[in-house]
This record gives structure tokens, sequence and C-alpha cells, in this order.
């Protein structure tokens, strides 16, 4: 009688594709999900290096008489142009179609030009004098459509302020004051100062200060918040003032912004003032701006860019670092001085009418608008993120105002002319300083209570410890950071010297504990046999307090009372109180668990019949761990080394609460840092999506995933090495 | 005709040397003793698991430890490096006096009572580290031993291991990579490098296919010129054919000890012959 063998049931075979399919599935996604996260991190980061463009989008015929002044709505909606017979007039960006006009003098308008800093005021001068309109644009939705109204506002009077002088004028104001300079023929500056300078009231009790100048200048330029005046003179000679008094200006700075010999081409200060930027007849744009050293105050020229031909304007951005410059051949190219890039240049088509009359860039940099002739061009400008680049984001930068280039992360200030400073070094390096004390620390302890537990320690006590400690691991971080930032910072503070003294003595205690038990009697240490631990505790515990009760003792013996002060005069040392001590002991406890708990497994599972052997030739205990145990374990002990790194380098909330978040590169321990987690957990809630601090965070998160990623590809790959190498039976 | 002659196991390992008169004509009271056991008891906690032993192993010469699984021959074998330190709860009574010196002395250093027993496990445990790092573990652990000295140490431990002809070229390479047989010798090279007294087998081949057998066996002929040889097995034909004496362990007894030819063919006790004829085991 044959037994055939019987074929797969269909229930069983059924399961069996089910679970391949199930765990194939499991599998994929994991994949498909960090490689979305990964292609997400990618996408976002992306337009930060896309390069800009500039597009024709509309060109209208100009209809009135030759504009003096054409500017653009916060919304790049509207067209304003101010021609020289007293006209504004408000049309449509796009079309051209007029909206509004209205005439503001009757006298022709010599010179007009926006007030500065920022806002939609404008100063205009008849052969009468100065005075002031208002841009207002109303928003209003009849029947639900959005309608934009403009108007003209009259912020002071209309009545013109007389001016002593007829060369270059200059206006800053703020919320109360308004004050203008005027340079005269007869080689004099004018300030006049309105210090209740309030809207709807006429500009009154002004007081004049009239100063001698010792050479003649061409133009007057109010700097940064009013207290640098700039007087330039066409062959590039400048001299900036200090006119905090009005009545006594010094003289701060005297010097050239083109080589003798050289023209100055253009010159347009950048947003905020705090930079001049010179056009030269060498195609050449520099960034000037006044610096203090030890020498006292000067004009440095920061950097560079190089132009594809002599230019013929210059246009700074009205809320980047950014600016357009417009050559002789009327190719438009857009540079950021930060990011020290030129992000386009494109060629503007004109009808080849050779000659700009008035030209004016959107507040939002993304609508330029040319008066060339008879006719209105309109181009659209996507230039989402000039102010950065790889060399800004790795590499010192020369700041404004700054005496040499730094690295820096500043992404944020309530000042709209505020300069970002998007550096990762620094996080890089705070990610990194956290991550090596928090090594520093949890490495020994976690290695060492390993070793300890997985080979020497009695059983019955492994078998508390070891989960204990894992347990440990599931302490919320934030506890552990919220503990460091309000516990720990103040006590290390307060008792510095006994804590770095304790570092000292606790070991020192150990050792002198584990020398004199070699003299208790030998029932006691052989009943004792692996309960050393538990022996050493209170051991440890009285050691810990002699440490902190010397600290004031010692403080008062070696540092006259104060080790900070000392530490600062003599070592030239900081210290903070958020700062890497207490990161490394807080983030040290966060990683201890996971290192400990890999690395005890990898001891613990080293084969028996090794550590038999090894005995068995004649080596003792310790001869075996040195040169057998460790070295078997040791792809495992590398791996919980590796993971727990990867850990310190990615953990959030402890760096967050207990470092400070000071972006400062100094291994100083007792400075602080701010990390990429933590950065990107401070800023990310309050950066506008989309924009370029938004992209820079991503950009941030997409650095640490590959940090963590190199971390642990590597880790994995001497891993594999080891385990071939050293890899147990 | 003696019943090893007839033995079909026997008979085929034509290359074993058979003129060395092993375990024929051998008087236990002849030979010179190297370990002498004295009413030795052992526990696991409460449980005894060896009774009572008292038993001389000769000098140069292979004694086999035989009896049924759990009867107590390894934990005997272990008894002479104590390696049963290594285990919770063992409590030992008696002597075992290892050239005159008893090693169950509080105070003794085992580390290097363990230097004159070398002891070679079942399963081959290679430590895994290069073939000449293997063997100069044991070397290492002491002195500082010149390079060429070492060189030569190990070379000749590995010559005197059977197994120097194979591994000579690969003496960098890690020893994982060897096979099972070759293993077993390069562990026995280890134990023998460190020079010891005694050499403790604990089934040494059970692990092994059996030419890797034969070899091992073979080299338990020569290594016995030199070192007293204590082998456990749990093969009653390779007890016949390697060693000189055999005693016979059951249930933590030592039923019978002997020269191996009077063990296996004229044993003194029923429970003896019971064993070796297979009845139980």
């Amino acid at each position: 009688m044959k037994h055939a063998i019987g074929r797969l049931s269909p229930r069983r075979r059924g399961v069996n594709v089910v679970t391949t399919q199930v765990v194939r599935f499991g599998g994929a996604a994991v994949i498909a999900a960090i490689a979305l996260i990964f292609f997400y991190l990618v996408w976002v980061v992306a337009p930060l290096f896309w390069p800009a463009d500039v597009e024709p989008l509309a060109h209208h015929d100009r209809s009135g008489a030759a504009p003096v002044l054409v500017d653009i709505d916060d919304n790049s909606e509207i067209g304003l142009a101010l021609s020289e017979t007293g006209v504004v007039r408000f049309f449509d960006l796009e079309t051209g179609a007029a909206i509004t006009s209205e005439a503001i003098s009757n006298t022709p308008i010599l010179d007009a030009q926006r007030v500065f800093p920022g806002g939609n005021r404008y100063v205009v001068r008849t052969a009468a004098g100065l005075f002031f309109f208002d841009a207002a644009y109303a928003v209003s939705f009849p029947a639900g459509q959005r309608t934009v109204t403009p108007r003209v506002d009259w912020p002071f009077e209309r009545e013109p302020l007389a001016l002593t002088g007829t060369g270059s004028f200059d206006v800053h104001r703020t919320d109360s004051t308004v004050t203008i300079a005027t340079l005269s023929a007869a080689e004099q500056l004018t300030l006049m100062s309105f210090t209740d300078a309030e809207p709807g009231y006429p500009l009154e009790f002004g007081r004049t200060y009239i100063h001698q100048l010792e050479t003649a200048f061409d133009r007057v330029l109010f700097g940064a918040r009013g207290q640098w005046l700039y007087l330039i003179a066409d062959d590039g000679v400048i001299e900036v003032w200090d006119i905090r008094v009005p009545s006594a200006p010094q003289t701060a700075f005297r010097g050239r912004l083109v080589p003798e010999g050289h023209a100055m081409l253009a010159l347009e200060p950048l947003v905020g003032r705090l930079s001049l930027l010179v056009a030269d007849d060498e195609q050449r744009v520099t960034q000037w701006f006044m610096v203090r050293d030890e020498f006292g105050y000067r004009m440095v020229a920061a950097r560079d860019f190089e132009l594809d031909a002599a230019p013929l304007m210059l246009l700074a951005e009205a809320r980047r670092k950014g600016f357009a410059v417009l050559d002789q051949d009327l190719t438009l190219e857009l540079a950021h001085t930060t990011a020290h890039r030129i992000t386009a240049r494109a060629q503007l088509d004109t009808d080849g009418t050779p000659s700009v009359d008035v030209a004016a860039l959107s507040p939002r940099a993304d609508r330029l608008l040319l008066a060339t002739g008879d006719t209105m061009w309109v181009y659209a400008i996507d230039n989402p993120h000039p102010d950065v680049s790889a060399a800004a984001l790795w590499t010192k930068v020369w700041y404004e105002g700054y005496t040499e280039p730094v690295l820096s992360w500043q992404s944020s200030a309530a000042d709209n002319a505020f300069e970002p400073k998007f550096s990762l070094t620094p996080l890089a390096f705070g990610t990194l300083k956290a991550a090596f004390y928090a090594m520093l620390f949890a490495m020994p302890v976690a290695i060492m209570g390993a070793i300890y537990t997985a080979y020497f320690m009695a059983p019955a006590m492994r078998r508390w410890v070891k989960p204990g400690i894992e347990v440990m691991a599931a302490l919320p971080t934030v506890i552990l950071g919220f503990l460091a930032g309000l516990w720990l910072a103040p006590l290390l503070e307060a008792n510095l010297v006994g804590a770095m003294f304790t570092l000292a003595t606790l070991p020192a205690a150990f050792m002198l504990f584990a020398w004199l038990w070699r003299f208790a009697p030998a029932t006691i240490r052989r009943a004792c046999d692996g309960w050393y631990g538990a022996i050493a505790v209170p051991v440890l515990a009285i050691s810990i307090w002699l440490g902190f009760a010397a600290g004031p003792v010692l403080e008062r013996l070696l540092f006259d009372g104060d080790a900070k002060a000392w530490m600062l005069a003599e070592l030239e040392l900081e210290f903070d109180q958020r700062n890497s001590l207490v990161v490394g002991i807080a983030m040290g406890l966060a990683v201890i668990p996971t290192i400990f708990s890999i690395a005890e497994e990898a001891i613990y599972g080293v084969p028996r019949h090794l550590i038999n052997g090894s005995l068995a030739l004649g080596a003792t205990w310790w001869q075996t761990l040195v040169r057998v145990v460790l070295l078997t374990a040791s792809p495992g002990i590398f791996s919980a080394v590796m993971i727990g790194m990867g850990r310190a380098v990615g953990e959030t909330m402890i760096v967050l609460m207990a470092t400070g978040n000071t972006a400062v590169m100094d291994l100083n321990i007792f400075q602080g840092m701010r990390t990429f987690s933590a950065n990107i957990a401070v800023e990310l809630p309050e950066s506008e999506v989309g924009s370029t601090h938004y992209r820079v965070l991503f950009l941030a998160a997409l650095v640490l995933f590959a940090i963590t990623f190199v971390f642990n590809t590597v880790a994995e790959l001497v891993r594999q090495r080891l385990r071939t190498r050293y890899g147990s039976l | 005709m003696s019943e090893r002659d007839t033995d079909p196991a026997r008979r085929s390992f034509v290359t074993m040397p058979a003129d060395d008169g092993t375990g024929v004509g051998l008087k236990l009271a002849d030979e010179e003793v190297s370990v002498e056991v004295d009413n030795l008891s052992l526990y696991y906690g409460e449980s005894q698991a060896l009774k009572a032993i008292s038993l001389v192993i000769p000098q140069k010469r292979v004694t086999a430890f035989i009896g049924p699984s759990g009867c107590g021959k390894s934990t005997l074998l272990r008894c002479f490096n104590r390696m049963n330190d290594l285990i919770d709860g063992v409590h030992i009574t008696g002597r075992i006096l290892l050239e005159g010196i008893n090693i169950n002395d509080r105070d003794l250093d085992v580390a290097q009572l363990r230097r004159r027993v070398g002891m070679v496990f079942q399963r081959p445990n290679p430590f895994p580290k290069s073939v000449y790092e293997n063997v100069a573990y044991g070397l290492r652990l002491g002195d500082n031993i010149p390079r060429t000295e070492m060189d030569d140490r190990v070379e000749w431990a590995l010559k005197s291991a059977a197994l120097w002809e194979e591994v000579k070229d690969r003496l960098k390479e890690t020893a994982l990579g060897l096979s099972g047989g070759q293993q077993q010798r390069l562990v026995i090279a280890r134990a023998i490098a460190v020079q010891p007294h005694v050499l403790l087998l604990d089934e040494p081949a059970s692990a092994l296919d059996p030419i890797s057998t034969l070899k091992i066996e073979e080299l338990i002929h020569q290594l016995k010129a030199d070192y007293t040889i204590v082998i456990v097995t749990h093969n009653m034909q390779q007890a016949a054919r390697v060693s000189d004496y055999t005693a016979f362990l059951y249930l933590g007894e030592l039923v019978e000890f002997d020269a191996t030819d009077t063990v296996f063919t004229n044993p003194a006790q029923k429970r003896t012959e019971d064993y070796i004829t297979g009845r139980y085991g």
C-alpha cells in the first residue's frame, strides 16, 4: 500500500502567503516611510538653493508727464508714479489701468524720495521747499470683492517747509521726530530737527543746526537709527558723522569708497542703512559698513560683487539685505549681501530703450517697475531665498557692524532691517558638544556598569539591578530636562567647587574602599562576593556628601571664595549656569540605560565555554575579562555606544531645557550650547511657513538626519566587521 | 583473542600505532603517581554528585573515565583543575593531591594550578583571535616572553598538537576559520603551550567527525609520552583504544578502576560488565 505525501492544505498555504506578504509589506513600509521623510525634508529645503527668475509681466504707456518717482504698494498690486508736474497717479500694476490720480503740487517737482526708514511716506522737494505725503491703500470688500483704494494722505501739512540748502537732502524719521539734512552750495550742512512731529499737526518748532564743511560733498544720507550721517562726494570720498548730538556732530570716519582715480557710478544704502552699496567703474559693487574695534570707528569693505557690465542703477530691497543692479546693457542682477550670492542675471527687454529714468523694487522684492521714455515696464521676480548659500551656512560671514567674519546663528529680531544670521556651524558644534559631554559622562559609567553587572555581580543582585536601570530609560526626558535646568543647574552653580571635587573624590573613595576591603575577614569577603556594588553605595553617598561639604572650604582656600571669578580671571573661562556639565550629566543619565542595556547584554552573552577556556588556561577573572570577554563582546559594546551617541545627538528636551540655548562656539564645559534639535523645537513654531528661516530649519533637520544616518551606518559597518572578526562562536 | 582485537572499530583504524603496548600488562602499583584522589565527595547544594572517591592517576599514562551520563565523570575531571569553583553551591570534601600538593586548599593560587593542569573541553572553544594568538594566549598571561621565543613556543605547541603543517601559512588568520577537528587540536596546542603536567580531556572528540576523532586519538598517543592525560569519554571503544587505565563511575561512585585491558576483558564488578556489554548506559 502506498502512502502519497499530501499537498499543502489550502488553509496552510493561505496563511503562509498572507504572513509572507504582511511581513514584506511591513518592511517595505518602514523603508518607504523613512525615504518619504527624507524626500520631504529635501523637498522643503531645495528651494533655498534654486536660482531666481525674472520674467516680463506687463508694459503699458505712461500717461501724464515724466515721473520723478515710481513705487509699488506692499501687495505688489498697485503702482505709484509721481510726475514732475506734481501729479500722483495710482495704476494697476499689471494692466496699467489708472485707478486714481491727485495733484499734490502746483510747482514742478525737483526731487522726491521715500522717507527713511520704511513705510509709505514720501518727501518731495519743489522750489518752495519740502513737503511730505503718504500713499495709503485702504482695503474694502464691496460685494465680497477685495478692492484696494489708494489715496494720498497728508501726515503733517501741505504747506512746504522752506529749506536753506539746494543740494542733496535726506530725511530720517522716528515715531515722533523728523530730521532733515541738506547740503548747500556754500559747503554747509543744515540739520533741521523736529522733536514733536505728530501726525496731523504741522511740522513746527524745529531746531536748525548749520555746520560748515571742509570739503564739498554731493550727497547726504542718514545712517542706521539716525545715529550716522554719511556725507559722500561723487569722487568717492566719504565722511561719517555721529549726529546723536546734532549741535555738535563728531566725525567718526573719513575715507574713500572707491580707489582714487576711479569713479563711483551708483550708491545705495542697504535696508537699515548700516551698509552702503557702492558701484564703481570696474564693474563691481562693494558693500561698506561701519565697525567699531579697538581703534574706534572705521568703515570697512566687507565684500565685492563682480558684475558683467558697468552698473547704472542700484536698487535695495526693502525687507532683506538683497539688492538689484541694473547695468548699462539693461541686465538685471539680483544679489544678496549676507549670502554673497548673485541669484539671477536677466536681460531686460525694453524695446531697445537704452536708459531708465526711474525704477522701483516692490517691498516684497517680487516686482520691478521701470519707467523708460513713455513706457512703464513691469517685471515679475521670483527670488524667494537669496539670503542663503552654502558658504553662508557653514563658513564665516562678515555681518553688518561686525569687526570680522564670524559663525553665528541669530535667526530673527524685532527689527525689519535685521540681518538674519543662519550659520549652521554653531548648531552642529553645539549638537556634537552636547553629545560629546553626555558621552563623556555616560560611556564610562554605562560600560563599566555593564561589565560589572554582567560579569562580576551576584545573579540575585543582577536580577534587580538590570531591570532597574532599564526602567530609567522609560523616564520622560522632559522630566530629566526640567530637573537638570531647574534643580541641578542652580545646585551645581552654588556648589561648583564641591561638584568638581566630587568628580575626583568619588573614584578615589571607591578605590580606597576596595583597598580597605582586602583587610576584611575572609569569611565576610566570601559571603559578600558579587554584592560589592551594594556595599559600596553608602560609601559613594558619603563621599559625595563629603565632596560637596568640602566645596566651600576649598573655594575659600584655593579661589579666594569665588571660583567663578577666579576661573574668569585666571583661565578666562566664563561660567554659564545652564552649561555643558549640566547637560552632560542630565543627557548622560538619559543615554546610560540605552548603552548599559545593550552592552550588558553583549557581555553577558559571551559564551560560557570561552570564559571557561580562558580560566582553564590559568587566566584570572580580570585577564579573561580584558582579553576574551570584552574582545568577544566588542561588536555589541560598540553598537551600544553608537546607539547611545545617536540618541544623544537627536535628544531634544534635555538640551532645550538645560543648555540655555545660546549658539556659542566654545568647548568650555561651563558654557551652554544650542543644538540642532533644540533649535528646531524652539524656532519652527514661530517661523513663517515657506520662509527662508523655515526652510533653513528644515535644512537643520536634514543635517541632523544625515548626521544620525551616517553615525548609524558607520556603526553598523564597523559592527559587522567586528562581528565577523570577534563574533562569538 | 581478546575482545579488543575483535573490535571492528579498532581494526578499522589501521594507522593506530599497535606496538606501544597500550594497556597490556600494566599494573597500577608500578606507576608513579601524578594525582591522588582521597575520599573525595562533591555536593551540588544538597545533592551529592561524587561519593567518597579515592583513586590515583598514574603519571604519563592515559586514564579514561567512563560511565553513563550523569555518573559524575566530568565533575570528577573538573575537580582536578577546580573548574567546579565556577559553579554556584558546589561543596567539596576530601583531598586531591597533585604531585603531593592539596589542590583543594583555599589559599591555593587557582590560576597557577590551572597552568599545571590543562584542560580541553567537549566543544572546540578557540578564542576569536588569530591561530597564533590562540596558542600564545596562555603564554601571554604570565611573564613577558620575547617575540622570537614566543614564535618558537607557538610552533612547538602546534607541532606537538600535529597541527603545524595545516596552519603554518595561516597563523595570522582567525582561528574561527579552522575546521572543528583543527579547532580542537588548536585548543590542545593552546593547552600544552604552557607545558602543563596534566592534561584533562573532557570528551574531546564527541563533537567531531570520525577522521578528526582519529587524529585526536593519535595525538593522545603521542602526548602521553610527556603528559599525564585524563580523558572523559562516552565512547567505550575510544576508551579502550586510547587509555592505559580506565575508571568506571556509576551514580557518583567509583565502581572499578584498573588497567584498561583488565576492565574491558575481565571486569571485577558485575555492573562494569553490564555497562561495557551495553546492558545500560
